[in-house]
């Protein structure tokens, strides 16, 4: 769950919780109705939002989907999505190494190994998040913000190989 | 087999996510991968602590014997490896891409402090794979060795890439930063090839002329 509140938890064994600890823990259990409306609302909009992405990548990167016409938009869409749910997870745990630990290192790792160029990516995310931002309500977004940033700047700067094709 | 539906690999994230891969179970004093499988730590002491007795007891052997235990090693952490993604991500392994499953290896060898590899295949199709790797297990643990020190490693590799390849395959460190290099490297190709690049290490030639060979005996 949320580091910061684990690791207070940690650090407060074997006395009883200072009251700013009390503040922090509360503050963060005030919020989850929020954030599990957040991720609800995401949930609702996901597909569209996300199939919009898909097609502003495609209009981007014409050539890139030429070369790949059986599945190339099927699979962004894929990726999209499993990013997006692990940005939506990270937001309810208010977990800001959430997404790197269980799937962007991961995943960057694929994709350059898949010839995907940063910029690339970065757009695609870019995208993502400017549709989640049009689809949600303002305060809806706030909350899943710095989340969708952390894809942008992960993703975005990926190692690349020299023969990158995208 | 092409109908076989590989989507699933892609539902879920890293299997090897630091905070979900290893548990210990304080009480019972026993560490566990995700998939239930034990773990146990070895420390730098243990390593050094091998080779030592190793080279007590065996002598010239010794980089043979570790070798040997490595493959096997190699083998079994192979299969296991290959059932726990298998199970993990819903569709067969062995029929994921390469990529897929080089990340995967990647990121085993990272979470299990291995090192971290790059490799190279541009000469598969001679039959030959060269793997580099920052930070192998004895990395700083082997004061002034006359030979590669990662004989563990090499047969781990062997045995790792044996399995999912189904060849009997074979690993020679070529390059050691214990011993001045400036990277550590490996090759690897079929056994019945390796004993000519192993003379030719062990007579004090370098990767580029190692390869060489081995490319000029394909060709």
């Amino acid at each position: 769950m949320n580091p910061s509140l684990n690791k207070m938890l940690e650090d407060s064994a074997g006395r009883y919780l200072a009251d700013e600890e009390k503040r922090a823990l509360l503050e963060y259990t005030e919020s989850l109705p929020m954030r599990l409306q957040v991720a609800a609302n995401v949930q609702k909009i996901e597909d569209k939002a996300l199939r919009k992405a898909v097609e502003q990548i495609r209009q981007k990167y014409p050539e890139f989907y030429k070369a790949r016409p059986e599945s190339g938009a099927e699979r962004t869409l894929r990726d999209f999505s499993l990013v997006v749910r692990h940005t939506v997870l990270a937001m309810i745990c208010a977990d800001r190494d959430l997404q790197e630990d269980r799937l962007l290192t991961w995943l960057g790792k694929m994709l350059s190994g898949l010839n995907f160029t940063a910029q690339f990516n970065r757009d695609s995310y870019i995208f993502v998040r400017d549709q989640l931002k049009a689809a949600l309500p303002a305060d809806n977004y706030a909350l899943l913000e710095p989340y969708l940033n952390i894809n942008i700047e992960s993703l975005g700067s990926i190692y690349e190989p020299q023969a990158a094709t995208a | 087999m092409a109908d076989v539906d590989m989507s699933a690999l892609y539902t879920r994230g890293n299997y090897f996510a630091e905070r979900s891969f290893v548990k210990t179970d304080i009480q019972g004093g026993v560490t566990r991968n995700r998939s239930g499988t034990r773990i146990v730590s070895l420390t730098s002491d243990f390593l050094k602590g091998l080779r030592n007795a190793m080279f007590q007891e065996c002598g010239p052997a010794a980089n043979m014997v570790l070798t040997t235990c490595g493959k096997s090693w190699g083998r079994m952490f192979a299969q296991r490896f290959e059932r726990e993604m298998t199970e993990f991500y819903g569709a067969p392994f062995r029929q994921a891409p390469v990529v897929f499953f080089e990340t995967c290896l990647s990121e085993a060898f990272s979470h299990h402090g291995w090192g971290k590899f790059q490799i190279d295949y541009t000469r598969t199709h001679q039959g030959i794979i060269v793997i580099q790797i920052e930070h192998p297990p004895f990395e700083g643990l082997v004061e002034n060795p006359e030979e590669p020190v990662e004989s563990l490693l090499s047969g781990i590799i062997a045995g790792i890439f044996s399995h999912f390849t189904g060849q009997d395959l074979a690993c020679l460190q070529t390059d050691c930063t214990q011993c001045g290099d400036a990277i550590d490297r490996f090759v690897m190709t079929l056994s019945s090839r390796i004993d000519k690049p192993r003379d030719l290490k062990s007579s004090g030639k370098g990767f580029d002329e190692i390869i060489a060979v081995m490319e000029k005996s394909v060709a």
